[in-house]
């Protein structure tokens, strides 16, 4: 049974794939949105964050395509997992730091 | 599947070496665990980034909606809200793979009830402001 990698009856593998794709979907609305925040005030910063979470969208639909063809007989490595995780993580604050300062900024210069 | 006979089975890993990284140390959970603690994490950032689509909404099409500090206010109350959630998102998820990894109890998050009440709390709001301001 082991030896031909058996597939788990709960389908863990192919929900965490969706799960990430998923993400990744909606990364890239939430780039979309700040491209269209970039167009309407013409800042070069609020494309650069669009790039940045549009990435985060390409990465988590890669990442979801890999985790669905998992099987049990490989290991899920903490470490591995962990550096997915914490870039996830790391972008998103980062995407809503960058539309803090924009937003605020932008207040500044039209009142 | 032997849920307990998995987790024995997958104990290879070496326990607690000295100086290492808590994501080396323990035992390795069962994968099915860590799977699903990877989409719980997974789903507190959906949360996050539908958060701050919110956010971007109200900023890019909501032009009528009170007045131009109140919309800036409400934008970035979304977005402070979402990136919070967002980082303390991958603690929620450390703490739990690493309570898995030393076989302790899963920890207690206080994350949920926090985005609950946001959610109440701006939902009143907003319906105040449309009414108040028409």
């Amino acid at each position: 049974m082991q030896d031909k990698a058996p597939r788990d009856p709960g389908l863990q593998p192919e929900r965490t794939g969706l799960a990430w794709s998923r993400t990744g979907l909606l990364a890239f609305l939430a780039a979309t949105l700040s491209v269209r925040v970039g167009l309407t005030v013409t800042d070069l910063a609020h494309l650069l964050t669009a790039l940045l979470l549009a990435g985060l969208g390409a990465a988590s639909l890669r990442r979801g395509h890999q985790r669905a063809r998992y099987t049990a007989n490989e290991e899920v490595v903490t470490a591995a997992s962990r550096a997915y995780i914490f870039a996830t993580s790391a972008i998103v604050v980062i995407a809503c730091m960058s539309h803090v300062a924009l937003l605020l900024a932008r207040y500044m210069r039209t009142h | 599947m032997n849920l307990q006979s998995r987790t024995l089975e997958s104990n290879l890993e070496p326990v607690k070496t000295k100086g290492s990284k808590w994501w080396q140390t323990g035992i390795r959970p069962d994968y099915r665990f860590s799977l699903a603690n990877e989409r719980t994490f997974l789903a507190w950032i959906r949360t996050s980034l539908a958060i701050v689509a919110g956010a971007i909404g109200i900023d890019q099409f909501a032009s009528h909606l009170g007045s131009a500090q109140l919309r800036l206010v409400l934008s970035i109350a979304l977005l402070v809200v979402g990136g919070t959630l967002g980082g303390v998102a991958y603690t929620r998820w450390a703490r739990a793979e690493r309570a898995m990894r030393q076989e302790t109890d899963l920890p207690l998050s206080l994350l949920l009830p926090f985005l609950a009440l946001f959610t109440a709390v701006l939902a009143v709001g907003l319906a105040a402001i449309i009414i108040i301001f028409g």
